[in-house]
């Protein structure tokens, strides 16, 4: 057995922050394998301001190197327990964790809302650890996650981002190429399977990666989604929700990395990184459609109707494969979109209801004792 | 459940049948949901007798056990268990084959690419051995050794799970005791009429051969193939999937134990079908899986017999089936589980997994009322996932094989398969990677387990692997094949083990 020819240079498309992820990574990911990394840049500013990095994309900034105490330290970044998502009622905030605590195998809000039903007057957001540290200050908040062991993801200065992820990029050898790309021919006579062109210069490459804020290799290519195609990648931006950018460049570029089929195209890798990818991308428009569209909009969704069904009829909320989002995002967009369950799991019921009540006064004075703290420090 | 319906609150479930199904159902429900005054009665018939399904188990069960406060030692005392790390696979792929499908993993991943694709680079270099020997339980296994995981993270016996091979007539029992503790009221007799609401078309009572009625607001169907309220009575329909699975019968008989006692379970691949060997601590279970398209009764029954280790025990006897299942596993105000609810040959010793999924869907969707479309709808998608991918990790077991000694091997390995198995072979066949999905039952390791053991080789491996030197590799891989055969060695003796802890027949 051998292993597939290693690709001999990708080249990356885009700038900013994006094109500064994709050479980051795949120098990491491939550069020892003796893949050339090359980013083709226009030279655009791109976008500015902060950009938010959802919990699950901290494992690849730690691929990186990037630490989050360290970015938070040099007041680049900040850690996040939620994120605010606009919605057609206004800004809905979804935490990274759940509120509460889970028992016997049932969720917590299954109690919570059993108790709601039963007169306990109390709001859910008030058994949340998440929402209680994300006033906080950063090393405070720092320090309480990982003693609590929540979830954080972070908000980050999309310039300063940029240039650290450059950094990597450049100490791993990456080279860029100045000059917006106007070609792309496919050779046939030649060593190399394809051309890429600027106005100034030529450069032959094995793969090319497309994570360009416009559509201009998209254009050249001619190729019309998002996705993978023979020896095209492009990994857009995809919906306007906080952290869906930089999380669609995490998963796109990761999953690539462990696809990636060698110098021969293979159809069956492209094929399996479409399938996620494309997964994926429904469950992101499940959510985004959720907090924006209206009800009979959400009901074209097959995924997206299940879940307003389930949950309201009896508070859970299924989960289909590969789900971008937690469970308790979902059950916060869909409160905040004026779903609300007919009644909780059953299963809830097993605990004594005077236990309940006591248990979650409890809950509540924990977390406004930790609140109160968190606000004097 | 229409719109229409009255609201009506579920406060009594009827299971009927008292097999593995029926009191596993009514064991789960009853400590779980007990205590929020659930009433559950179980009816059965001692003239009716039971399948007794799925002797050899997946370390789910453990999970299930435990959940409802099951003691270990004491069902393994009722059931005559044994411990199980794998199942190891004879003649498939090749007459002459053998491999373990093991319950842990395969090595140590490394800079992110799997095991296995390291160990296809070397896989041609004499020293580097057989994948097996990069897993635990498989070489605890071959050694016939055993000790229970660690949950320590970083130590290699935190790298596998272990179910159990126990008598499945008794295990019923055991948990009719159990079940009955928690409040399942028992009635013994035959069901001979069932009522439907007119309207509705849900099952209002059902009335037994004394005259009885008991009327319930949820039925469990556990009355095995014959789907009394499923099918008899609700004409739920049927999927068959013999296209693919064309096994339609099986022969089973026990007999003596002989040899030492193993730690797994053995599916032996024969001309029409393939034979079970499932050690427990009193008797071997044996049986032979057969298409009677390919076979008659008698020769089947005669390459079992031919076939035992030791002296047989009992007549055998023959079961027949569809594989398929149930068109909808939840309808109206009935929920079928265990073989009511559909068929999946053993080969993964799949059936009392089937059952405690069921189980505990139901629980987690358990309705309030009797308004349940979205609850039912839910259930039956999930069920319907569950049967699927299970079903195409049993047909690669047929299909992806160079037997070309009979007519069923010849239909198997020539047969169109569906579309999200091939697309997995051929992502396999070309890089060694794995398709995978968040929800169903075999995970990665298993996958790469079968594929490999059947010979299902990758034609290239990931590129990745060459950052590392093959020096480091290699050095890599030898390391980790002694710390395996050190780490097995030091396990028990299987028998051993059970002895001194007081397990065994007749100790605890």
């Amino acid at each position: 057995m051998s292993s597939a020819k290693p690709l001999r240079r990708i080249v990356i498309v885009g700038d900013g922050m994006r094109a500064a992820m994709a050479a980051a990574y795949l120098a990491k990911a491939c550069g020892r394998a003796g893949a050339d990394i090359v980013v083709m840049s226009g030279g655009e500013a791109g976008k500015t301001g902060q950009v938010v990095v959802r919990p699950s994309a901290l494992r690849f900034n730690a691929e990186l190197g990037l630490n989050p105490a360290e970015l938070c330290k040099k007041n680049i970044a900040s850690p996040l327990f939620a994120a605010e998502m606009p919605s057609s009622n206004g800004p809905v905030t979804l935490p990274y964790a759940a509120s509460g605590v889970a028992s016997n195998g049932v969720e917590f809000h299954h109690y919570w809302l059993r108790a709601s039903q039963a007169g306990f007057d109390s709001a859910l957001h008030e058994y949340s650890l998440p929402l209680t540290l994300q006033n906080a200050r950063s090393g405070i908040a720092l320090e309480s996650a990982a003693g609590f062991k929540i979830p954080f993801g972070l908000r980050i200065d999309r310039a300063s981002y940029a240039q650290l992820l450059v950094n990597v990029a450049s100490a791993a050898g990456v080279r860029a190429s100045k000059g917006k790309l106007s070609a792309v021919q496919k050779l046939t006579e030649s060593d190399w399977p394809m051309r890429l062109s600027t106005s100034d210069v030529e450069v032959d490459a094995d793969f090319l990666v497309d994570v360009s804020e416009g559509s201009s290799a998209e254009n050249a290519v001619g190729a019309s989604r998002s996705g993978w195609s023979g020896r095209y990648l492009r990994i857009d931006s995809g919906v306007d929700l906080p952290g869906i950018e930089v999380f669609r460049l995490q998963r796109g570029l990761t999953r690539f990395a462990s696809l990636i089929p060698g110098r021969g195209n293979a159809h069956s890798d492209s094929g399996e990184f479409n399938r996620i990818f494309h997964a994926e991308e429904n469950r992101i428009t499940d959510m985004a459609c959720l907090l924006t569209a209206d009800e009979a909009e959400a009901r074209q969704r097959p995924a997206l109707a299940r879940k307003i069904d389930l949950f309201t009829a009896c508070g859970r909320i299924p989960s289909e494969d590969y789900e971008v989002f937690q469970p308790c995002e979902w059950l916060a967009a869909l409160m905040a979109r004026g779903h609300f369950p007919e009644r909780a799991e059953r299963l809830a019921e097993r605990m004594p209801e005077t236990e309940l009540r006591i248990w979650l006064e409890s809950l509540r004075r924990q977390i406004a004792d930790l609140r109160k703290q968190v606000e004097a420090a | 459940m229409s719109d229409e319906s009255s609201d009506k609150h579920v406060e009594r479930v009827i299971i009927i049948g008292g097999g593995t199904a029926g009191w596993m159902t009514a064991a789960g429900l009853a400590s779980m949901l007990g205590s929020t005054g659930l009433a559950i009665t179980l009816i059965e018939s001692e003239a009716i007798g039971i399948v007794g399904v799925g002797e050899a188990t997946l370390p789910h069960i453990k999970y299930f056990n435990d959940t409802i406060g099951v003691d270990e030692a004491e069902f393994i005392a009722a059931t005559s268990a044994t411990f199980k790390l794998g199942i190891e696979f004879v003649d498939w792929a090749r007459k002459g084959d053998s491999y373990i499908h093991p319950f842990g993993e395969f090595g140590l991943a490394n800079e992110g690419v799997p095991f296995h694709q390291y160990w296809s680079k070397m896989s041609g270099a004499l020293d580097t051995g057989p994948l097996d020997d990069y897993s635990l339980p498989v070489v605890a296994c071959r050694k016939g050794r055993f000790q229970r995981p660690s949950d320590d993270p970083r130590s290699v016996l935190s790298t596998y799970r272990y179910a159990y091979q126990f008598d499945a007539m008794q295990y019923a029992p055991f948990l009719r005791k159990h079940g009955e503790a928690r409040g399942v009221t028992r009635i013994e007799g035959k069901v001979t009429g069932v009522d439907q609401e007119s309207e509705s078309g849900n099952i209002a009572s059902v009335t037994l051969e004394t005259g009885q009625r008991v009327e319930g607001d949820l039925f469990v169907d556990c009355t095995g193939f014959i789907g009394l309220l499923i099918e008899k009575t609700l004409k739920t329909g049927y999927e068959s999937w013999s296209q693919y699975l064309p096994c339609d019968r099986a022969v089973a008989a026990p007999c003596e134990s002989a040899g030492p006692l193993l730690p797994y379970t053995r599916a032996t691949a024969d001309c029409a079908g393939w034979r079970w060997r499932i050690p427990l601590q009193h008797r071997t279970g044996n049986g032979h899986v057969y298409s009677s398209g390919f076979i008659g009764d008698e020769d089947a029954e005669r390459a079992l017999v031919d076939n035992l280790d030791g002296k047989l025990l009992a007549d055998p006897r023959i079961l027949r089936f569809v594989t398929g299942k149930r068109r909808k596993l939840w309808n109206h105000n009935c929920i079928a589980i265990g073989l009511s609810g559909g068929f999946l040959e053993p080969l993964e010793s799949t059936s009392i997994y089937l059952i405690q999924e069921g189980i505990t869907k139901l629980l987690e969707l358990f309705p309030d009322t009797d308004s349940f479309t979205v609850e039912m709808e839910e259930y039956n998608r999930r069920m319907d996932l569950e049967f699927e991918r299970i079903r195409d990790f049993l047909i690669l077991h047929y299909h992806a094989t160079e037997r070309d000694d009979s007519d069923f091997w010849n239909y198997l390995r020539t047969m169109k398969i569906p579309g999200s198995l091939a697309d997995k072979l051929e992502l396999f066949r070309n890089s060694g990677r794995i398709a995978a999905y968040d929800h169903g039952l075999f995970l990665v390791p298993s996958w790469i387990a079968v594929l490999l053991g059947q010979r299902i080789g990758p034609t290239n491996y990931d590129w990745r692997v060459d950052q590392l030197s093959e020096e480091h590799i290699r050095q890599h891989l030898s390391g980790l094949r002694n710390h395996m055969e050190q780490a097995a060695s030091d396990m028990f003796d299987h028998a051993n083990f059970l002895t001194q802890n007081g397990l065994a027949r007749g100790v605890a």
